[in-house]
């Protein structure tokens, strides 16, 4: 696995750039490619937007005959108290229009999030060629 | 740093984003729009994005909040030159860009405001001062 530090607005523009060039380089579509770049990119914002800062892992994988990219998004803030309500259109807790998780979800085919109770939160994304 | 050009054509403000947007210059944009407005009177803005290969939700939301804001100060925004890719992948967000107009390209973007130009009298813009010539010749 492949790692980008999120810290700041820069590290958002690192992290769906390196998604974009893994896609590239593993074979994705136009229209695949930038599926997942905005995806990352809207996560990405939210580790250190919502979450102070954290980072990206991410990586090409390989089941039967699919290829796919996979991301790892881990921020060290508060987490999220109701999973289900912050996947909800519109929500946002600051002034954003909540847009971001529930968008980045429609745009992969995999989509996993887990806040635990002590803080933090850890989103992973799959995203088939 | 990273600035974009936001340049003057008769009545019109053309921008061409030619750059990676991150979230603070996005914004410094949208600021530079409005006061670029103000400062030349400006009757629409045309938005070139063909160079961006990604618009997410919050460069989505700048877009859309510039050309409302461009709309109080009596200013039409044009958004030209999306990639099919980007416009989908808006789509599949359930984003849509209200107060956005949109053209194919920077080409129709200028006729969509040449044709709603033609409606504009030339004492609203003025670009040279005829009002002394005229005087002259209204003397001899």
């Amino acid at each position: 696995m492949q790692k980008v530090e999120i810290r700041n607005e820069h590290d958002v523009v690192l992290a769906r750039t390196a998604a974009r060039e893994i896609a590239t380089l593993e074979g994705f579509s136009v229209m695949t490619k930038t599926r997942i770049a905005t995806a990352v990119s809207e996560l990405a914002r939210n580790v250190f937007l919502h979450g102070g800062g954290g980072f990206m892992e991410y990586d090409a994988i390989r089941l039967d005959n699919k290829v796919g990219v996979k991301c790892i998004f881990v921020d060290y803030g508060p987490g999220i108290p109701d999973i289900d309500v912050a996947m909800l259109d519109g929500f946002s807790s600051i002034a954003t229009l909540g847009h971001g998780l529930p968008g980045a979800r429609r745009l992969v085919d995999e989509f996993d999030i887990k806040s635990d109770k002590g803080g933090g939160l850890r989103i992973e994304i799959i995203k088939w060629s | 740093m990273n600035t974009i050009p936001v340049l003057k054509l008769g009545p019109i403000l053309l921008v061409s984003i030619q750059t990676e947007l991150h979230d603070s210059l996005a914004i410094e944009l949208q600021d530079t729009i409005l006061y670029k407005i103000r400062q030349t009177n400006a009757k629409a803005v045309l938005i070139d994005i063909t160079a961006m290969d990604i618009v997410d939700s919050f460069i989505a939301r700048i877009l859309s909040e510039t050309a409302q804001m461009a709309g109080v100060m009596d200013t039409q925004v044009v958004l030209v030159g999306m990639r099919p890719a980007v416009t989908m992948t808006l789509v599949d967000m359930g984003m849509s860009l209200p107060g956005v107009q949109t053209a194919i390209d920077m080409e129709s973007g200028l006729f969509k405001l040449g044709y709603e130009l033609h409606n504009i009298r030339h004492d609203q813009y003025t670009r040279h001062e005829p009002a002394l010539m005229e005087q002259g010749n209204a003397e001899s």
